[in-house]
């Protein structure tokens, strides 16, 4: 009897299995050998450990949350979802278990508006016809090469109906400076579908006193003016805008009066504003400048997904999974308590827009 | 999703499912964490049904992707300092001492608990060896599911029970691991 035999023995879980001459072997050599009787005791409470059965109907939960991949009119859901709440979510995943338990029926999408008594009585149900589902070609990019699954944050998924890509950002740093211009285009082209917000890092003085500015800047409405001339002022003007005096003569440029700036900037507000920034970075694990935070779950940056071109195409297709599975189970959750009053205009439009089916299905 | 694709999918995964979820609660400890690993191995078998129904061990394929996916979401986690190990102060409050009772019994009991202490603080990759490795898969199903040598295999896993038995000791003041678990002080 020797380690290896040993390290075989538990490796293919033959302990129990041992006829009792080995077994004599294997007590002799475990009381000379502190390696192997350290491993076998390890092993031993590892494999004892009892783990519990899987929860009911937890593969239809899971089919649940594919079942949108494919099925639903995924650009008119994303249209009026807002965000996934985990209470949303769990509602969500409640509807779709009912759903799946009436896979057979073709006129679930149907169905699954109406399942609404369950949750509350729905006013006047909106019915959109079923939409014929779009093939979907099996993922390019790959978690952990290029993109990582950050698991559940507190950013939200969607906002205003459109996926959110947050930007981590800096003004000060040089990749944040170099990426801004295909950003910006990106970003228009992409509007309809992905909201784009930034947010300052804040890991050093300088970075926070620019996130500081940054927030300033919003609330004094000059947020759309400052943003590019404040890139260029660093990195081509040569200015660090690194202290509050720095920054006043800046704003002033823009019309902002230095006691107003001073007395915004300072303010209670602003810090508000950069500690939920500062605990937002750590949230993500962002550690890097620019960093692309998709529908509050994945992030990239351009190390992990290379030029931005490539890096646009990896966010897209992130996008689209988190509009085509979180979107579409919120919307088909939340349908049924929609409160006619809390609908934003885009909503009643879309609504106005969209096929009704008044008339009761069943 | 079509009734078709459905059906393939639920007939490669479903017989599979308690196996992947025991895996699951061992490696995260936590059911929701469990359950949430298991919506992305879920998502990466549906978007890849045809490469999932041709392997030759479907059970495998599942449970390699489930490692990497929770290889990468720990590493992920790892780097956030939101996530805070348990360090050995509140090991030595909630735990019981190391000197058992007279009865001296084999108190696996005991051993489960301080696994669970120490656990997050093995690398993601080790704990998901040990863990697959204590659901019963063997080394050749391991060789297979991490794509390396069977000997690798078995190198890694001694190296991952060195690090645990380790990690229990220096919690617990020093004490050789082996007297902790099995109850001897």
């Amino acid at each position: 009897m020797n380690c290896e035999t040993i390290d075989s023995i538990l490796g293919d879980h033959r302990a129990a299995r041992l006829a009792s001459p080995e077994r004599r072997d294997v007590d002799a050599h475990l009381r000379s050998c502190d390696r192997c009787a350290e491993a076998w005791s390890i092993h031993h409470v590892l494999a004892s450990e009892r783990f519990e059965a899987p929860p009911p109907a937890l593969f239809e939960r899971l089919a649940g949350g594919l079942d949108v991949i494919e099925a639903a009119p995924v650009r008119a859901t994303a249209r009026r979802a807002r965000w996934l709440s985990p209470a949303l979510a769990a509602t969500a995943l409640l509807v779709m278990a009912v759903t799946i338990a009436n896979l057979p029926d073709p006129r679930r999408e149907v169905e699954i508006a109406n399942s609404a008594p369950i949750v509350a009585p729905a006013p006047a149900p909106i019915v959109t016809a079923p939409v014929a589902a779009t093939p979907r070609a099996a993922p390019t990019f790959v978690a952990g090469r290029d993109y990582e699954l950050a698991g559940r944050g507190s950013l939200p998924a969607t906002s205003g109906g459109r996926v959110q890509v947050v930007e981590f950002f800096w003004w000060g740093c040089t990749p944040c400076y170099a990426f801004e211009a295909d950003l910006l285009r990106w970003k228009e082209a992409v509007e309809p579908r992905i909201e784009v917000v930034k947010i300052p890092i804040a890991w050093n003085p300088a970075a926070e006193l620019h996130a500081r500015a940054y927030y300033a800047a919003e609330a004094l409405g000059r947020l759309d003016v400052v943003q590019g001339p404040f890139f260029e002022e660093i990195h081509r003007g040569g200015n660090a805008l690194a202290s509050a005096g720095a920054l006043a003569k800046f704003f002033a440029r823009f019309g902002v009066d230095a006691a107003v700036f001073d007395a915004t900037f300072n303010s209670n507000a602003i810090d508000t504003r950069v500690e939920e920034a500062k605990a937002l970075a750590r949230e993500y694990g962002i550690t890097a400048t620019p960093s692309l935070v998709i529908g509050g779950r994945y992030v990239t940056t351009p190390t992990l997904a290379g030029a931005p071109a490539r890096m646009f195409a990896v966010v897209e297709e992130l996008a689209d999974t988190c509009e085509q599975t979180l979107c579409a189970l919120l919307e088909r959750a939340s349908a049924p308590t929609r409160e006619p009053g809390r609908e934003t205009l885009d909503q009643l439009r879309d609504r106005a827009q969209a096929p009704v089916r008044s008339d009761p299905v069943f | 999703m079509s009734e078709a694709r459905k059906r393939q999918f639920a007939a490669m995964v479903q017989p599979h499912l308690a196996v992947l979820y025991r895996a699951a609660l061992r490696l995260t400890r936590q059911r929701q964490d469990a359950e949430d690993l298991l919506q992305e191995v879920c998502v990466r078998a549906y978007s890849c049904v045809d490469e999932l129904a041709a392997a030759q061990s479907p059970r495998a394929w599942l449970l390699r992707a489930e490692y990497h996916l929770f290889v990468d979401l720990a590493r992920r986690r790892a780097r956030s300092p939101f996530v805070t190990a348990v360090d050995g102060a509140e090991l030595a409050e909630s735990t019981p001492s190391g000197t058992a009772g007279p009865e001296r019994v084999v108190e696996a009991e005991l051993g489960h608990e301080r696994v669970a202490v120490v656990w997050q603080r093995l690398d993601a990759d080790q704990r998901a060896l040990l863990a697959l490795h204590a659901e019963g898969h063997g080394l050749d199903e391991l060789a297979d599911i991490l794509g390396i040598a069977k000997n690798a295999v078995s190198a890694r896993l001694h190296r991952a029970r060195q690090r645990l038995a380790k990690l229990l000791g220096a919690n617990a003041g020093g004490q050789p691991a082996l007297n902790l678990l099995m109850g001897e002080p």
